[in-house]
């Protein structure tokens, strides 16, 4: 079921069972476990309602009727007028097509980069590059060049009106049954930083090499750039309070992958 | 598509090449070969699907395919694995990824990093790749030949006409400038990095190995007596890379 998390920002969120996960934990819990509870990993999308509709990512070809299901149930009889997916990884452009098919008065955007939007089957889509604004009326979404990346064709989105970040893959976590659709602020306790360092341990692998005085620097330029009030990621958490130090956070996140990045074969 | 003949004993090169921003780049799968045992490493893009399963069928003929190994389930390697499994009902989908449907594939036996599996009649190791866009991303490599599959690592923008070129003798034509363009372009992360500890690390993994060729998907095979002048001019080319960032030290 979606929810606003934000004025007219709905949250549409897919959650995956993470067996294997979940038995490791019942035997050696980590100290935000609470026992008994399955681990879920899970793809958010966002359905912004100005006076355009637009929704950023289509989640994964497992939930491929959810999210039909739930982009109608949040337009309510309205159009959807622009389909943008951050990078063509499945988890985030899965449905793409079945989304077009169910819409077709909707504009597929995606990133402009490179020329090899047609092995992603996005041929057809319109291109935004970094910098390019999309007013929906209502909001005004400005696409940013990522900072911390996996897949290269790849944006950021940060809508001017609510001060709202989309981070994409950064800031992604595993959550517990009982916190789908959650936001920080409603949680018992701080974000443990051991779900953070699970998380990007796997999906960015890369900052095992981290230069840290670099990712310092980007993630404080984050902050000075956009100031964000909100920070929307697609695997994680949405942040409405206290951003800046959530973001702050990840720098000790990295620091830990660095030092020794620890793959659970779990997950 | 073309099939370049086999580079080494036992293994084909399937592949085509698209224009991108920089020049052409290949997109290729690999068909490992003994007796009457295949085992495809990749399966490319959907645009070659009906080539590719032309190729394999006149190859694999009779045989046994063994199976179908998965670097990672980006489009451009993963596209045509039901097309291939298709060509026989019993062939395997072998990766590392952990759920399989939401990243589009079907059923899969899957690998843990570093492990080694016996498909048919040969030995795979599947290293995990430390020169990767996507999670899960292994380097298969193959104990029998010794070549080891880098899937988005090693690759190049290439000149048309330079197609079917192999590194099988000397680097002649590459340059350092040739591998900052791919690796800026490709793997984007390399600017945030300290690519001493990403250059250690690689060290570490071929130094460990006999290999015979590197097959990377997006670039020509390279002769494994070449790789100490070829991570020499990687290092220099990440250096480069990861120099340009703007979120420089002096900030």
């Amino acid at each position: 079921m979606p929810r606003e998390v934000v004025d007219d920002i709905y949250l549409i969120q897919e959650c995956n069972d993470r067996t294997a996960l979940t038995e490791q934990y019942s035997k050696e819990a980590p100290d935000w476990y609470e026992e008994g509870k399955t681990v879920h990993s899970s793809q958010s999308a966002y359905l912004l309602l100005g006076e355009e509709t637009l929704l950023f990512d289509t989640l994964s070809p497992a939930a491929t009727e959810q999210v039909l299901t739930e982009v109608d149930d949040v337009l309510d009889g309205r159009d959807l007028d622009y389909i943008v997916v951050s990078h063509p990884e499945a988890p985030h452009a899965g449905n793409s097509r079945e989304l077009c098919a169910a819409h077709p008065e909707a504009e597929l955007i995606a990133p402009d980069y490179g020329n090899t939007h047609e092995l992603y089957y996005l041929g057809d889509a319109t291109q935004i590059s970094p910098g390019a604004t999309l007013d929906i009326g209502g909001f005004e979404l400005e696409v940013l060049d990522p900072v911390f990346v996996d897949h290269k064709m790849h944006i950021w989105l940060y809508e001017r009106t609510t001060g709202t970040l989309f981070t994409v893959d950064f800031l992604g976590l595993m959550h517990l049954d009982g916190e789908c659709l959650a936001c920080t602020d409603e949680l018992n306790e701080p974000v443990a930083p051991h779900r953070l360092e699970l998380f990007h341990g796997r999906a960015l692998f890369w900052f095992e090499y981290a230069d840290l005085q670099k990712v310092d620097a980007a993630i404080e330029d984050i902050i000075e750039t956009y100031d964000p009030a909100v920070l929307a990621p697609a695997h994680g958490f949405v942040v409405r309070e206290e951003t800046a130090a959530y973001l702050r956070n990840m720098k000790s996140v990295v620091r830990s992958i660095a030092a020794d990045r620890a793959v659970s074969e779990a997950w | 598509m073309t099939v370049r003949g086999e580079f080494t004993d036992g293994v084909r090169w399937l592949k085509r090449c698209y224009d991108d921003d920089h020049g052409h780049e290949h997109v290729a799968a690999y068909l490992l070969s003994r007796d009457d045992h295949h085992v495809l490493v990749d399966s490319g893009s959907h645009h070659y699907e009906d080539d590719l399963v032309q190729i394999l069928t006149e190859h694999v003929g009779d045989g046994s395919f063994d199976a179908v190994v998965l670097s990672h389930p980006d489009l451009p390697h993963s596209a045509n694995i039901r097309a291939v499994q298709a060509i026989d009902d019993d062939v395997e989908l072998i990766c590392a990824n952990s759920a399989p449907e939401v990243v589009g594939l079907p059923a899969r036996t899957r690998v843990a990093f570093n492990e080694t599996m016996q498909i048919g009649t040969r030995d795979i190791t599947f290293l995990e790749s430390p020169l990767a866009d996507i999670i899960f991303t292994t380097w298969p490599y193959d104990h029998e030949t010794g070549v080891i599959f880098t899937a988005d690592g090693f690759g190049l923008f290439h000149d048309p006409g330079e197609c079917d070129r192999v590194f099988d003798t000397d680097l002649d034509g590459l340059t350092v400038d040739d591998l900052a363009t791919y690796h800026r372009h490709s793997l984007r992360w390399l600017e945030l990095i300290d690519p001493t500890k990403l250059m250690a690390h690689l060290r570490q993994i071929f130094d460990e190995r006999d290999i015979s060729y590197v097959a990377p998907a997006h670039g020509s095979p390279i002769a494994g007596h070449l790789l100490p002048e070829y991570f020499d001019m990687l290092e220099t080319a990440i250096e480069q890379v990861a120099a340009e960032s703007k979120y420089g030290v002096e900030m």
